[in-house]
């Protein structure tokens, strides 16, 4: 059973370190400035070690690109933080608050960079790889032909332009969704709703076509 | 470059899925619980559900993960 929600404003006893980075970083202490330096100091740190750690599967992202955008992401996640401190509520230790906004940073500014400079394989030709993209094996991808073929179809007529738009480039491209997000200027749960209506459509549309139990799912 | 979806799970959204906003803004202490040997999917299975689903939330989820346990 879920724990009842607490009031409003109503935060819990903080660890001895939260307390201290929010002593720290406390408006009115004036020694604020090296509590905020100390704060970029930690967040450049992970920031650093999370840009590499997704650089494995972002092969276009190199060498001092890296840096960059730990020091971008560190940067605006300092930003970030000292404008939400008010809301933070001490549901978890003040660092793991603070690694969020870092990481969050990191995901947005390495899904721009790879928009920015997008590797070969993302044309978009790409209805030919919807067996591939969706973990079919070639065995699989002949017993389910017609499915398959149902789905492209529903990806041309049932979804809306921007739901294909999106469909295309993250599920037949394997674009980032951070990715998507930057070039159309828009958020990543913006993007996430759109795609979640557009795979609502095509399971509709796949129903529609008698492939329920194909697929398995719902009875 | 992302992997292969599960296509089944594709096909089949979960209607209790939390969103990105809600899952970001719980996602610290959805972390600090699963290390903890909690199980926070059963408090926050919306969450639970938008982390199966969302690329960029549960690569950003990783992260946060990787970064925990690197101090």
């Amino acid at each position: 059973v879920p724990p009842p929600a607490r009031p409003e404003g109503q935060s819990r006893a903080h660890d001895a370190e939260t307390a201290q980075w929010l002593q720290a970083l406390d408006p009115a202490n004036p020694q604020r400035e090296a509590g905020v330096r100390r704060l970029h100091e930690m967040l450049l740190r992970v920031a650093g070690h999370d840009v590499r750690r997704r650089a494995v599967r972002l092969p276009t992202i190199q060498g001092p690109e890296l840096d960059d955008i730990a020091s971008q992401a560190a940067a605006d996640a300092v930003m970030s933080i000292l404008a939400n401190l008010d809301t933070f509520r001490g549901d978890s230790r003040f660092t793991t608050w603070a690694y969020k906004f870092a990481v969050y940073q990191v995901g947005v500014k390495t899904g721009r960079h790879f928009w920015l400079n997008p590797p070969a394989a993302l044309d978009a030709t790409a209805r030919d790889r919807l067996p591939d993209r969706l973990g079919l094996g070639p065995a699989q991808a002949t017993e389910l032909r017609e499915m398959v073929a149902a789905l492209r179809r529903a990806v041309d007529n049932e979804l809306s332009e921007q739901q294909r738009r999106i469909f295309l480039a993250v599920v037949l491209g394997g674009a980032l969704i951070d990715t998507v997000a930057a070039e159309l200027g828009t958020t990543r749960n913006a993007v996430y709703k759109s795609l979640f209506d557009a795979r609502r459509k095509l399971r509709r549309a796949l129903d529609r076509e008698g492939f329920r139990s194909t697929v398995g799912g719902e009875a | 470059v992302s992997g292969p979806v599960d296509w089944t799970l594709f096909l089949y959204p979960d209607d209790d899925d939390a969103g990105c906003n809600r899952t970001l803004e719980l996602a610290d202490l959805y972390a600090e619980q699963e290390l903890a040997g909690a199980t926070p999917w059963h408090t926050y299975p919306d969450v639970a559900s938008h982390l199966r689903s969302c690329p960029g939330c549960s690569e950003d989820y990783r992260g946060i993960i990787a970064a925990i346990t690197m101090d």
